[in-house]
């Protein structure tokens, strides 16, 4: 090693014989590569010289590299479609002969090694080939034995049928099961066997029935985790995608609340639902929500957060510009507001489009409680983003350039206070702020009660401790305390992740020009965020661009005054309260008749 | 590729009136003081009415071309070659104006604040947030100044009603200044501080077509007139006429010199930021509008390759004056003087040329 270091540092005259630098080409070198194995294990008497001569190559241009590579892209894709074909052709329809649709179906299912993918073979009414296909594990096994297979094989059942393929009949008269399609494109079966609908495959028919029948193990609906509230449902979602959409058909029991199930992913199939109010939502939202979700060519999805960043605008924010919730009741909200939900299985949230800045701020509290209460709430969670994101970075300006700007009292005490303090003002911020994260993930991290142990005892021996060693300063402590606290106050998760990121941000241009450089720092901050775009809805909408809104941004209103759908969504159905919101108050109350 | 897109009536309003408005905070309070003493006050509701004339001018233009800007008019009017010389020329001064706009504030900054910090480093930091609004776009600018100018608003009025502690009123006399005459002439000469109005001209394809034009026009030079007159209101309360003329920036002494007890006193933080915010947008307006002439002229679609390299040449322009005297008593005192000459000529030679050669777009 200490050779090859040296090497480095030494001039050598360029040996005429040796081989000079050209560019790596893959296809080229492989050759090479083989060319070299062939030859040693072949040719051992050869000299390395004939063989250097016999590797040289001309060297290509950049253009000839890239184009030949593409070339063996190109074909390398035709090869392996060709392998997909042969194996599972899943364009290919299903054939009328039994045998050929059980050999098809093991091809595709990788059968006999693949072992939980069930195929089982009977006779219809002692007489027909049939059977049935599932996944072990995925299928409410009661459906197969209780209302499938005993039916099926009942002589009795089958009598008027006058022969033929007995499809429709045993869909119209044999099986009692709710939901039953008749499908016969592989590419549609398949999917819904890997979801845990059971195949009806029957001898003599190219169609097959395909049966709700899903009955995996799931997790009951619990209360929220992290959208806790005080007054209003206690309901979250689960990772069951049906259970989900009932928490919300329950909620908005409306016919025109519509569900769009779509595939996206290719590899593991995941099942995405798109839920809208047909005659509320813009069509326009709802189309461009569809075409990026149905877009997606991406092997592998496992939940919102990743389908939330493969749909999401980015442009230079960390902002998110999707909501992600795990409340029923809020999604049951911005679906009445005319935005659109998606919600994926896998995962207790939902996520909702287009939103606004202030959609991030706003909790399904606000509206439970009185408008005061509400408003009162929104305020302290507006102080709070404001002091997680700006005091660190006003502090250090104030300590660092603008001594003079503090009263004499307080500036006494800082500097007393700071004595004993060996660091740079910033090192000691930076130390504070860092610890107080790793408390907080660190807390987050620790299973159950430990955790909130480990948070408070952290913050309250490190802190003391920090401060009685002279490593800083209690004024500081209150500040990175009151930050933190500010930024628990932001109900949004991702939100929040920004914020404390911003932070850091703003810290670095405090440092290097005070309240300059936070100026700067946060014009940057407002440049980059005014100008992203949630589903084309501009994110500061409706203060920044101005557009028709209820008093409902920081401070809320009454309900009854809040008449109108928020007007950057363009909703089909502006309205949303009547005229006689309050049909009970008289003429000229609030929210009273509109006419006697 | 950034576009200028379209943007609203409140969202053209913010970006005028606080582009108008900053010179208050600078140097201009304390030149005008040694103008026309106290008479500062009601002398600019004079050249508001000034400008409001010069702005008719522009306004009656954009009738005859509805829905497009300065640079399209003076195509269609002068065609494409005599058009791109007086365009050129006008970019190259809208950049200056924007460069002395940015040594003034670097300057009183350093005075004030950063007095220990090199110009072209206060320079380098304010460039990049230039840069970050115009590559983000007109759109931007306009949306930054509409959610900035709640701020600025309630820092401006949270200044002024906290110094009327400080408020003299026997420092109003004499009225009428050094005279009714010199205010007079002052007044029209000064209405160069409403001039950035024209840049409504270079901005007019991305608002809602002449009608809303003329009402965004009136009402920045309305409500900027009003802060102008109370702000000049206020210093003339607070410092005589003679202590006034002296002081670099009087609305950052007025806030420095508020004091309710221990833990009120000294506003200038809240100023200060007042006055960053507003200069940055103001500095970047005028910065994209000459960048815009400059993209048209040699029809640049995508503007933000362009921004670095201009960037650069204003940077440059702001280190050619050798310090603070020469930026007030040169740049600045030419700039007010003939700064409305410089803003209003374009739209007055378009006007009489299209009048003369008959051009005309319909409504």
């Amino acid at each position: 090693m200490i050779k090859g270091l040296k090497d480095l540092f030494i001039y050598k005259k360029p040996d005429e014989n040796q081989e000079r630098f050209r560019f790596p080409e893959p296809s080229e070198e492989s050759e090479r590569w083989d060319q070299y194995d062939e030859n040693n294990s072949e040719n051992n008497q050869q000299g390395k010289q004939v063989q250097k001569t016999s590797r040289l190559k001309e060297p290509i241009t950049v253009e000839q590299m890239m184009k030949n590579k593409a070339q063996e892209q190109s074909s390398s894709n035709q090869n392996s479609k060709g392998k997909k074909s042969k194996a599972i052709n899943q364009d290919r329809k299903i054939s009328k002969s039994l045998d050929d649709n059980i050999k098809y179906l093991q091809d595709a299912f990788h059968l006999p090694v693949n072992q939980d993918i069930i195929i089982r073979e009977f006779k219809i009414a002692h007489r027909i080939s049939a059977c049935i296909v599932f996944i072990d594990g995925m299928i409410d096994n009661r459906i197969a034995i209780q209302f499938t297979l005993p039916q099926l094989m009942d002589v009795h059942a089958f009598e008027g049928f006058e022969g033929g393929c007995p499809i429709s009949f045993v869909k119209d008269n044999v099986l009692s099961i709710n939901q039953i399609v008749e499908m016969n494109k592989y590419q549609e079966i398949i999917p819904q066997i890997l979801n845990g609908l059971i195949a009806l495959f029957i001898d003599g028919c190219d169609k097959c029935l395909v049966m709700e029948s899903r009955g995996y193990e799931k997790r009951s609906v619990s209360t929220p985790m992290t959208e806790t509230v005080v007054e209003g449902s206690q309901e979250a979602f689960t990772e069951n995608l049906r259970t989900n959409i009932t928490l919300i058909r329950r909620i908005v029991k409306n016919e025109d609340l519509i569900t769009e199930f779509m595939i996206v992913s290719k590899t593991n199939n995941y099942l995405a639902a798109v839920l809208y109010m047909d005659g509320v939502a813009n069509p326009k939202i709802i189309k461009e929500v569809k075409r990026r979700v149905e877009s997606l060519d991406v092997d592998y999805i496992a939940g919102s957060g990743m389908l939330e960043q493969l749909i999401e605008n980015n442009r230079c924010t960390l902002f998110p510009k999707i909501i992600s919730t795990e409340r029923p009741d809020r999604i049951s909200a911005f679906l009445m507001e005319g935005k659109v939900a998606i919600i994926c299985e896998g995962t207790p949230f939902a996520l909702a489009v287009p939103i606004t800045f202030f959609d991030l701020f706003h909790s399904s509290e606000d509206s439970n409680l009185r408008w005061q209460f509400g408003s009162f709430l929104r305020i302290i969670r507006l102080m709070g983003t404001l002091i997680a994101l700006l005091l660190p970075g006003l502090w250090t300006a104030l300590i660092l350039y603008h001594q003079e700007m503090i009263p004499t009292t307080l500036l006494n005490s800082i500097i007393i206070s700071r004595t004993p303090v060996p660091f740079p003002f910033i090192f000691e911020l930076l130390i504070m702020e860092l610890s107080f994260e790793l408390i907080r993930e660190g807390g987050i991290r620790v299973p159950g009660v430990t955790g909130n142990t480990l948070g408070i005892i952290g913050a309250l021996i490190l802190g003391q401790s920090a401060v009685e060693a002279g490593i800083v300063s209690p004024s500081l402590i209150i500040i990175v305390a009151v930050s933190g606290l500010g930024n628990f106050a932001i109900p949004n998760y991702s939100l929040a992740l920004a914020v404390r990121i911003y932070r850091f941000v703003l810290i670095g241009f405090a440092a290097l020009a005070g309240f300059y450089g936070v100026s700067v720092g946060f014009t940057i901050l407002c440049a980059l965020t005014l100008s992203s775009k949630s589903f084309g809805v501009p994110f500061f909408s409706p203060v920044a661009p101005t557009t028709k809104s209820n008093r409902d941004i920081i401070m809320r209103d009454n309900i009854y005054n809040q008449a109108n759908r928020p007007d950057y969504l363009n909703a089909e159905n502006e309205k949303r309260v009547g005229d006689s919101p309050r049909g009970w108050l008289k003429k000229g109350q609030p929210g009273g008749r509109s006419n006697e | 590729m950034n576009k200028e897109g379209k943007f609203g009536y409140h969202e053209a309003i913010s970006l005028m009136v606080i582009t108008i408005v900053m010179k208050v905070f600078f140097t201009g309070p304390a030149i005008i003081m040694s103008t026309v003493g106290t008479a500062g006050w009601y002398m600019i509701i004079l050249s508001m009415l000034v400008a409001i004339l010069g702005f008719m001018i522009l306004l009656s233009l954009l009738k005859r071309f509805n829905n497009k800007n300065i640079m399209q008019i003076s195509d269609l009017v002068l065609g494409k070659p005599v058009g791109s010389i007086m365009l050129i020329t006008l970019a190259a001064l809208i950049l200056l104006v924007s460069s002395i706009n940015m040594r003034e504030y670097i300057e009183v900054m350093k005075v004030y604040v950063m007095p220990e910090s090199p110009p072209s480093f206060l320079m380098v930091l304010l460039s990049i947030s230039v840069a970050v609004l115009s590559f983000m776009g007109l759109e931007t600018i306009a949306r930054y100044s509409k959610f900035i100018i709640y701020i600025l608003s309630a820092g401006y009025i949270l200044v002024i009603l906290l110094s009327t502690q400080n408020f003299v009123p026997r420092q109003l006399y004499p009225v009428l200044g050094y005279g009714l005459d010199k205010t007079i002439i002052t007044g029209l000469q000064r209405c160069s501080v409403y001039g950035d109005i024209a840049i409504l001209g270079i901005i007019a394809s991305s608002l809602q077509g002449y009608r809303e034009i003329k009402k965004i026009g009136l009402w920045s030079i309305l409500i900027s007139g009003i802060v102008f007159s109370t702000s000049l209101l206020a210093y003339s309360l607070v410092f005589p006429y003679t202590v006034g003329q002296e002081i670099t920036s009087p609305m950052y002494e007025m806030a420095s010199l508020i004091d309710y007890g221990g833990f009120l006193q000294r506003m200038e933080p809240i100023f200060l930021f007042l006055w960053n915010f507003g200069s940055f947008i103001e500095i970047t307006l005028t910065f994209y509008a000459a960048l815009m002439v400059f993209c048209h002229v040699f029809r640049i679609e995508d503007k933000r390759p362009v921004i670095l390299p201009m960037l650069t040449i204003l940077y440059c322009l702001n280190l050619i004056p050798r310090g603070i005297s020469e930026v007030i008593s040169v740049n600045i005192n030419r700039l007010r003087t003939w700064g409305g000459v410089l803003f209003f000529t374009p739209s007055i030679i378009l006007l009489v040329v299209a009048l003369i050669r008959k051009k005309k777009e319909a409504v």
